[in-house]
Order: structure tokens, then sequence, then C-alpha cells
């Protein structure tokens, strides 16, 4: 039977008024609970729809905001910005961008799972989505450890020394030059002590604008060039506006990933959320493919400005 | 009891009085938008597969110089962002099933990402802005100058007195005995 045939019969029946409840059977037709304000099944999931998708409208006008103020001030200081972006590395922002796109994929199976009435299908894509996006939580926690090192977060922010970092970690390289470093993970001695193993002294050529005081994570900039000290402000309004987008898209998938937690409790209790009708979990998956939508603008935004 | 009128009467949804529903409708339900239809398994592996390539088109952009055979270096960013819309409209068509649904949902969904033209619409007005954007521009031949270049900040005086205005007309003596509006 294609799913189109099972969603009209369920229309049928539960216009027939039809009071048997078979919501167990396996393969068999899904009775939703009709409500009354309801003429038809067809009706009811459509409002379903236009209510998550009210919902939905109102995260874009969420991150809308935010991804204004980055087209702001990326027209306003794109030579900042082409600069400031080599600190985010790009092939842990594309793994993150694979594991989202196949976290969607993996969605909308056990969506599709959950219409034919499969249950132990449905857990399992379920179970699928849930480990990618903790993959995508893993790697967006090494990022903002390796910037927390270099010092690039607000409270603390000293883009010379960030950039002297870079530097020392890239063998004075910069830039597409610099291959084969990037991600690295700061060892033991570098995290506890602040120093970096190669470090570039003021009287080195590559130095830029290297304070005289020790790289910690509370130093304050002191003594630097004008124009440096407003170049490291206009940086920091980059870093300010990577943290706000991805720490607001990571609270997202967080939600997200406890949404499909409780679907897998549901269903597993066979609850009639999941078993009566497949519209939760559908809607659920509508705020999952929309938190990967935010993530498809984000990558390139923020990644690849070249 | 619920709905007997809907199945006697029928609805726009449900024509004709049959509460059979006519053979489970197997290929008989218009496609006008007034019913939810699903999309295939197929249909989701190939929008995946299709995700992926533009990622790799997305990714591989930014070590491609667009702007060696088109005179503007915004090409590259332009050229971007379509493939990254065209990424959303995929998930939006297929995973998230608009194109399978109804009207309505559809204008839902088309809604927010017209309110987002019309937020970008809005500030517009900052490309006409000549005063830098609280820190020191960038370089000096940025859109925030105006079209006389880098104007230097003078405090404002206001202009001298030209004879003939209201400010050296002369006053006209106090009369005796008249109070002044200070006392």
């Amino acid at each position: 039977m294609s799913l189109r045939a099972v969603t009209a019969a369920a229309s049928a029946a539960a216009t027939r008024g039809n009071g048997d409840h078979h919501a167990d059977d396996h393969g068999g037709v899904m009775t939703p609970t009709l409500y009354h304000q309801f003429e038809d099944v067809e009706q009811q999931n459509e409002s379903y729809l236009v209510g998550m998708w009210t919902f939905l409208v109102t995260e874009i006008m969420f991150f809308g905001a935010l991804f204004m103020a980055y087209s702001i001030y990326r027209t306003a200081y794109p030579a900042t910005f082409l600069d400031a972006h080599k600190f985010l590395s790009i092939p842990l922002g594309t793994v993150n961008t694979l594991a989202l796109l196949t976290s969607s994929f993996t969605m909308v199976m056990a969506v599709n799972a959950n219409q034919h009435k499969k249950k132990w299908s449905l857990i399992n894509w379920l179970g699928v989505t849930i480990l990618l996006s903790c993959v995508f939580l893993g790697i967006k926690g090494i990022e903002y450890t390796t910037k927390i090192h270099e010092g690039l977060y607000p409270g603390s922010f000293n883009y010379a020394r960030a950039n002297t970092m870079y530097l020392e970690h890239h063998d004075g390289k910069a830039g597409h030059e610099a291959k084969g470093i990037y991600p690295y993970f700061p060892s033991v001695q570098e995290l506890a002590t602040g120093y970096s193993l190669n470090r570039i002294t003021p009287e080195d050529p590559r130095a830029v604008g290297v304070e005289q005081t020790p790289a910690g994570p509370f130093t304050s900039y002191q003594g630097a060039p004008s124009d440096v000290e407003y170049w490291s402000k206009r940086a920091q309004l980059f870093f300010s506006i990577y943290f706000a987008m991805t720490g607001l898209h990571a609270v997202h998938i967080i939600i997200g990933i406890l949404m499909m937690g409780t679907l897998i409790l549901l269903a597993l209790k066979n609850h009639p959320y999941i078993t009566q009708d497949y519209m939760p979990t559908e809607m659920i998956g509508l705020y999952w493919h929309f938190v990967d939508i935010v993530w498809i603008f984000l990558f390139p935004l923020m990644y690849l400005i070249s | 009891m619920n709905n007997t009128m809907a199945v006697t009467f029928g609805t726009a949804r449900n024509p004709g009085g049959d509460g059979h529903g006519g053979g489970s409708g197997h290929g008989k339900r218009p496609h006008d938008g007034t019913f939810i239809q699903h999309p295939t398994v197929g249909l989701y592996g190939i929008t995946y597969l299709a995700l992926l390539v533009l990622l790799g088109v997305t990714v591989g952009l930014y070590y491609i110089d667009l702007s060696k055979f088109v005179p503007w270096h915004g090409i590259n960013l332009l050229i971007a962002m379509v493939v990254a819309v065209v990424k959303a409209l995929f998930v939006i068509r297929n995973f998230m099933n608009v194109q399978g649904s109804t009207k309505l949902v559809w204008l839902w969904a088309a809604l927010g990402f017209i309110w987002l033209v019309l937020m970008s619409g809005m500030f517009l007005d900052y490309r006409t802005r000549t005063n830098p954007l609280g820190w020191q521009p960038e370089r000096p031949n940025m859109i925030q100058t105006g079209p006389r270049g880098v104007e230097p900040h003078v405090e404002y005086q206001p202009a001298p007195a030209q004879p003939g205005s209201p400010a050296t007309a002369p006053v006209p003596p106090a009369a005796a005995g008249e109070a002044s509006p200070a006392h």
C-alpha cells in the first residue's frame, strides 16, 4: 500500500467516526484521533504543519537578525573579516556540515518509518540522527576550546596575540600557504602555561604587534599602535558575531537532541503520539531541517570567506 | 457522531457522501494543493546526494578564485550564496515536504523568507551612510565616505551674521517704564 493510500484510508476511516483503535497494526492503517474542530485528518495535519511553520518563521526572524548584523559588518569591514576567518578550521567545518546534512537525511527517514508504522526502524533512524548531532557538538567543542586557547573570545580579546600564535603554529605562514597544520589541538603544556612551543619574540621580523607581557587568558592589550588597536576591535566584531551565531545554533541543536530523545522514549513506550499519528515526528523533523538550513548558510558565510 | 454531515453532504476535501472513501482514493486525489502528499524514499536519497554535491561545490568555490574570469571580486560570494539558497530549497521542498503540502503551508514557509527580504531591504539604508560604523574605516576609499572624500571633523560654527539679516537688525530702545519679561 502506498503512503498516499494509507493516508487516504486513514482520512476516510476517521471521517467515518471509526471507533476501533487498531493503533498497533504493523503495516496497517494509522487512525489518528480526530479532534472535533477539524473536518478530517487532512485538515488536522495541515493545521499542525501551519502551527509548526509559524514557530519556524519566528526562528527565521531570530536568526535573520543575526545574519543581518553579520552582513552589515561584513560589508563595512571586508578585509578584517577576510583576515579573521583564518582562525576557523575549514576541514572541521566541512565535517560538521556533512554531519548535519546526513542527520537531516536520517531524520526524514525516521519520519518515513513512523508513517509506515515501523517502530524499530523509527528508533534506529532517530538514534543515528542523535549520534550525528553529538558528533557536530563534539567538533564544535573542539573549535571553541581552540578559540579560548587563542584568546579570541569576548572578554579577553587580543587579536595581535592571536595572530602571533597563528604564525607560531603555522611556521610563519598565513592564509592559503599554511597547510596541513589546522586543525590542531593545543598540547597540555600549552594549555597549562599559556606559552606556545615556537614562541615569536618581539625581535623576530614576523612579530605582529607582540606585547611584552607573557601571553595568558586575561592579558589585556597594552602599548599598541592605534591602528592595531582598531584592527583588534574590528576583529572582535567578527568573533562576537561568530560566537553569537554558532552558540545560538548549538543551543538549538541541543534542544533538537532532547526532542528526538523524547520521541525515542515515546516510541519505546508505544505512546499514541507515535503509534497513532506520524505528525509529531514530522513536526520535530521540520524543526531539525530548519536547524540544518541555518547551518547551511552559516558555514559559507563564516568559514569560507575568500 | 463526528462529521456525519460532512460525510453526507461532502466538503471540499471529501466530495460525495459515500463513507468508504472510494477505493482509498488511489491516484484519484487532485493535485491542487488541497491534500498532503508524501515523497518516496528514492526522492529523499536523491536530494541527499544533491546536497552533498552542492557542499562539494561550495567548498571547491573557496579554493577557486572566480574573479579571474569575471571582473568583480564579489562573484565568489554571490555564487556561494546562490548555491546555499539552492541547498536550502532542496531541504525545504523535499525534506520538509513543502511541495507535497497544501498551499497554505507553502505560503507560511514562503512568508518567512519574504520577511528576510523585507528586512534586508530596510537595512539597505546602511549603504548610503557616510560615517564610519563606530570605529575607523579600513580604507579611505570605502563607500562610507561621501562624494567629497573623508571630511575632516570640524566643530560647528554658526555662519557669520550678514548685514540685513535679523541678527544684525538694530535693537529698538526699551520703552521707559516697560517691564521686561525677566522681572
